[in-house]
């Protein structure tokens, strides 16, 4: 989020998001961090989109349902063997059958197993990245935190010294100022090309608003 | 049990949310991962993540290992052999030349 996103409009009742907005700060005036090349790196090799994972939801149902047809081909096998063995009728051609059709079941479970084994080969190829890519992202949210953490201690005291300054505050440092004091602080210190929009009753004029703030500024008196 | 693997930063808040939220039904929570209960409940939790996730989060079923059911006793003598060493820098690649227990690559070739 930019500067101008944090305090672009400054009124009574608005919220300043303190650690984000300081960092805000420090990133629109140029400073540098120890944490920079990393962070550029870092964000380069997230850049491209991950490798898409393949799915390998058919694959599991067929071999659930090749299993299923397998054991009921088997169980016909079972009981027609039963039969004959009872020496119920003429039963050969129905178990002959009954075996080629086991046979086919066979046949197709095997198959959708080998199926399913290249899926979950090749998903693992594809998950290895994803890996690669978490323990980059995870890389990365820890030198955004520290990157923030340096502009933060770099840029405060200017801040708090704005803050004691700005008109109507009655704070010496940033975390104790009111939220127009504190973002009026921010404005000072930081650099914003865009016009703020004041309607804070805290400059008589815009020439005295944007005097102290040093950045361009529309006011709008406040009413009553 | 069921081990659900994440793979993205998502998938990983997904499954802290639903660990924290129904610790009955989580045996370990793993960093990105975690062991839930083998019951239906479980398998529901384990679902609605790969639902959500379907790319980046992998369901495993788990059993406990039984060595002196599934392992072959050259491999447990080995193991126990080898941890028992008289050197600690010794690999185990050249611990098992000329001794009974099975090469490294004769242990990779035979499936459990």
């Amino acid at each position: 989020m930019s500067l101008y996103e944090h305090v672009g409009l400054i009124a009574p009742g608005i919220s300043v998001s303190d650690r984000d907005a300081l960092a805000a700060v420090g990133r629109s005036l140029g400073i540098r961090t120890s944490v920079d090349d990393e962070l550029r790196t870092l964000r380069a090799e997230l850049d491209s989109p991950p490798e898409a994972v393949p799915s390998r939801t058919t694959a599991r149902r067929r071999v659930a349902e090749t299993a299923a047809e397998l054991e009921a081909k088997r169980e016909r096998v079972a009981t027609l063997r039963g039969r004959m063995q009872a020496g119920d009728g003429d039963l050969g051609a129905a178990y002959r059958d009954a075996i080629k059709t086991l046979s086919e079941a066979e046949t197709e479970h095997a198959a959708a197993r080998e199926a399913l084994e290249d899926a979950r080969e090749r998903a693992r190829g594809a998950l290895d990245d994803r890996d690669r890519r978490l323990r980059l992202e995870d890389r990365l949210g820890n030198a955004e935190r520290t990157a923030r953490r340096e502009l933060i201690s770099a840029v405060r005291p200017r801040i708090d010294d704005a803050v004691a300054d700005a008109p109507g505050s009655e704070a010496d440092e940033f975390g104790d100022a009111d939220a127009v004091s504190a973002a009026l602080a921010l404005v000072k210190v930081g650099r914003i090309r865009r016009p703020v929009v004041l309607a804070c009753g805290r400059f008589p004029t815009r020439d005295a608003a944007e005097r102290w703030l040093g950045a361009p500024a529309y006011r709008i008196p406040p009413r009553g | 049990m069921l081990l659900v693997v994440t793979y993205s930063q998502a998938a990983r808040t997904s499954l802290r949310n639903v660990c924290r939220t129904h610790a009955s039904s989580v045996v370990r929570r793993l960093g990105r991962a975690a062991l839930l209960e083998e019951t239906e409940h479980g398998a529901f939790l384990a679902l609605r993540l790969r639902e959500k996730h379907p790319e980046t989060v992998r369901l495993e079923r788990t059993e406990p290992l039984n060595e002196f059911r599934d392992v072959p006793e050259s491999v447990r003598d080995a193991a126990r052999a080898y941890e028992d060493r008289a050197n600690d820098t010794t690999p185990y690649s050249a611990f098992a030349v000329g001794s009974t227990h099975p090469a490294p690559s004769t242990l990779k070739s035979r499936d459990l």
